[in-house]
């Protein structure tokens, strides 16, 4: 219905405006661009979601929404809805729907579109290896995250066990952060967490991420990306979107952002970028 | 004559302290009960504040957690339950939350505070319940529990324990109790030295009279002396009145023995009066023989001793009778014929009154007693013995030396002394004069002489079946 009336508005002021024959810019007066961010960010971090609407409402010439949500299904819901213009997701449900979704540009960390997926445990842990963390508690963060979830549930695949017994109780914390904090505080034992996450709290929250220790690093994984549904997008927002986002590194305002984001920046992947994320996801499916 | 015998001061709670310490003592320890009573209902309404305040506090608690945690609960979701009492942690000033534990419908554990402590998935032993959260600070308790049932729906799906640290509560009380007590304490001595100074100033008058009185002798307060204040202006002015009283009935008393001794005297005068009569017709007779018949040696011989003997019984009893007169002021040693002297004396009193008189003096030699203030008293005793003792009935009257120390008892036959004079001749001191003749004037004689001269009076019952007035007179004690 929303986007009914929303559509239904812009026609009408699309007629208003080539009835007066005015010459301002098509998409000023056009309705907001809608970004949904998943918790793969900070999103706790009301400042930079401020810069980052403030940014790309610059760079766009739109008014911006952000739409966060608690889930990674949520947003993936509103991405194929066709509910926002475009989304930052997690690779996993990007490959889950790699068939509808495409991608508009995925970030630059550490100078690569990568990052890693971490198993951590508390910092006085004596565990040497993954196998060590048999019966423990074990926090994810989101049963649709890459580096959260699958990572792990496809390492015990890979072993011929499964999470429910390999574990003695799992628990979603639906935030990165908060596997840090569940495992910190002892209420897990161990932990999935984002490598990217993981390693910018270790330099804005040290006490927390320093609570913890690395276990176990994976190979280079692709960053989640930016992501857009074509079939329900305007191609020309889309368009938009992906120049605003490749050229934020050559804005001050950008620079501001990503300098937040502990990004240097995004760019565009070949087509095979997300492969090994989805391998993974064929072998749980498998399973 | 009551007022002879000193009534016996009852004994006190604080029997030797001045009324400028009792008084402020009695401040405090009224102080002590009021502070102690009042800091009790402070203390015990404190207590109850403190105890409310604590519960609706965790009441708060429980009641902020319970809706968040509830579907959380339902789900068995961890981390959920962890999130929301990881956050409420720092909502809640003044409850000391050592570890919340949130159970399950089965009573494990669905997430802690402190997940070391009490981990996912554990058995929760939950403590038992405290039906009087209130009381507990007062109780030393330095640990509470909380519980609160979660409800969802309509049905209990678990619950939240909270064990919270009720050691600053406790602390609190404590320093509370504490300024009660410091209060107090500072309040309790400022009042008792406020009472020590008012009370002091108030008893200077008291402290000036005895003052006055302790030196002996009543003197009144001068005028110069007397303070601008009505109240002890009064107080003085009365005390001179008594003092001036006291020395009014000094006199008359004084005035009124010596006339009784006069009194006494005369009588005796009269009883010597005839002594010298009897041998003056005897005389006169000798006298007439001798004029008649001086010639003969014979009667001569026979005549002359006999007006010796007359006239010399005429010279003692005008000797003696000197002697009495002489009074109190002679200090002579005392020979055995001072007592004699008194003995014939008496004798016309004993024969008045077909009285005998059992008679032992047991020295010979002068004692180193003085003989006039002794004789005196003695005449006294003996005189008041004979009056006391009927018609025919016997005295007794013995001088006898007994260690450093003369030994004098009169006894008569009569009804016996009664108590209070007894008292009052035994009791130390010079004693309230009587205003009264008679007896009684005469024992006041008796009881001043044997304070001036430092001599004991003892009373006893007689074997004659009266009194027995003894005597005893240090032979130190002569001044002499």
């Amino acid at each position: 219905m929303a986007r009914h009336r929303g559509a239904t508005r812009r026609q009408a002021l699309v007629t208003l405006a080539g009835a007066a024959g005015l010459a301002m810019p098509a998409l000023a007066q056009q309705r907001p661009f809608l970004l949904a961010l998943t918790p793969v960010l900070m999103t706790s971090d009301l400042d930079l979601l401020g810069l980052l609407r403030g940014y790309l409402s610059a760079a766009l010439g739109l008014p911006v929404q952000l739409a966060t949500r608690r889930s990674y299904q949520d947003v993936t819901v509103l991405v194929l809805g066709g509910k926002v213009d475009a989304a930052w997701v997690c690779g996993y449900p990007y490959v889950m729907h790699r068939d509808l979704l495409e991608v508009v540009a995925v970030p630059l960390w550490r100078g690569a579109p990568l990052y890693e997926a971490y198993l951590i445990v508390e910092r006085g842990a004596a565990a040497r290896d993954w196998s060590d963390l048999e019966g423990d508690m074990h926090a994810f963060s989101d049963p649709d995250s890459n580096s959260g979830y699958l990572v792990t549930a496809a390492l015990l695949a890979q072993q011929g066990r499964r999470v429910e017994s390999f574990f003695r109780g799992t628990m979603f914390t639906y935030e990165h952060r908060n596997v840090v904090r569940a495992v910190a505080s002892g209420l897990a034992q161990s932990g999935s967490v984002d490598g990217y996450i993981w390693e910018v709290m270790a330099e804005t929250e040290p006490d927390l991420a320093e609570a913890t220790r690395v276990l176990r690093r994976s190979e280079p994984l692709g960053f989640p990306p930016v992501v857009v549904n074509p079939g329900m997008a305007d191609p020309g927002r889309s368009a938009a979107l992906r120049g605003a986002l490749l050229s934020m590194a050559a804005d001050p305002a950008g620079r501001a952002l990503l300098a937040e984001l502990r990004l240097d920046g995004f760019t565009e992947v070949p087509g095979g970028h997300f492969d090994s994320i989805a391998a993974r996801a064929t072998l749980l499916r498998q399973l | 004559m009551r007022a002879l015998v000193l009534p016996l001061r009852p004994r006190r709670l604080l029997p030797r302290l001045p009324l400028t310490l009792r008084v402020p003592l009695v401040v405090a320890g009224l102080m002590v009960l009021v502070s102690v009573a009042v800091s009790e209902r402070a203390l015990s309404r404190f207590d109850a504040s403190q105890g409310r305040h604590f519960v609706e506090l965790g009441n708060a608690y429980l009641d902020g957690l319970a809706p968040a945690l509830a579907p959380a609960v339902v789900r068995e979701d961890p981390w959920e339950v962890f999130d929301v009492l990881d956050r409420s942690r720092g909502l809640y000033q003044g409850l000391e939350l050592l570890q919340t534990v949130v159970t399950g419908s089965d009573g494990r554990v669905i997430a802690a505070s402190d997940p070391r402590a009490t981990p996912v998935g554990s058995a929760f032993a939950a403590p038992p319940a405290r039906p009087d959260a209130a009381q507990l600070v007062a109780r030393g308790e330095t640990i509470a529990h909380l519980r609160r049932d979660l409800q969802h729906r309509g049905s209990t799906v678990g619950a939240i324990h909270a064990r919270v640290d009720i050691g600053p509560l406790k602390a609190e009380r404590d320093r509370v109790l504490w300024t009660l007590i410091l209060g107090n304490a500072v309040i309790t001595a400022a009042l008792s030295l406020l009472g020590y100074v008012a009370v002091t100033r108030m008893v200077r008058p008291l402290r000036t009279l005895s003052t006055r009185l302790a030196a002996g002798t009543a003197q009144p307060v001068p005028a110069a002396e007397m303070p601008g204040d009505a109240e002890t202006a009064r107080l003085y002015e009365g005390y001179n009145r008594l003092v001036a009283a006291l020395e009014s009935r000094e006199r008359l008393t004084r005035r009124l023995a010596e006339k009784e001794r006069l009194a006494a005297l005369g009588q005796l005068a009269s009883g010597m009066a005839h002594e010298i009569n009897n041998p003056l017709g005897g005389l006169t007779t000798a006298l007439d023989t001798l004029e008649a018949h001086g010639d003969g040696a014979e009667v001569r011989a026979r005549t002359i001793p006999l007006l010796r003997r007359g006239l010399e019984d005429i010279g003692r009893v005008v000797r003696t009778t000197l002697a009495s007169h002489r009074g109190a002021t002679d200090h002579r040693p005392l020979a055995p014929a001072d007592l004699e002297d008194l003995r014939i004396l008496l004798a016309p009193e004993l024969r008045l009154r077909g009285q005998s008189l059992d008679w032992h003096v047991g020295f010979e030699a002068p004692l180193p007693v003085p003989a006039g203030p002794l004789r005196q008293a003695l005449l006294n005793l003996l005189l008041n013995a004979a009056h006391a003792t009927p018609q025919g009935g016997r005295l007794g009257f013995s001088a006898v030396p007994a260690g450093r120390a003369l030994r004098l008892s009169v006894e008569d036959a009569g009804p016996g002394l009664s108590a209070e004079l007894a008292a009052y001749l035994t009791a130390a001191g010079s004693g309230e004069a009587p205003l009264r003749s008679g007896p009684h004037l005469g024992l006041w004689l008796v009881r001043s002489i044997a304070g001036e001269i430092g001599a004991r009076i003892e009373v006893a019952r007689s074997p004659l079946g009266g009194a027995q007035v003894v005597l005893i007179v240090p032979m130190e004690a002569t001044g002499a």
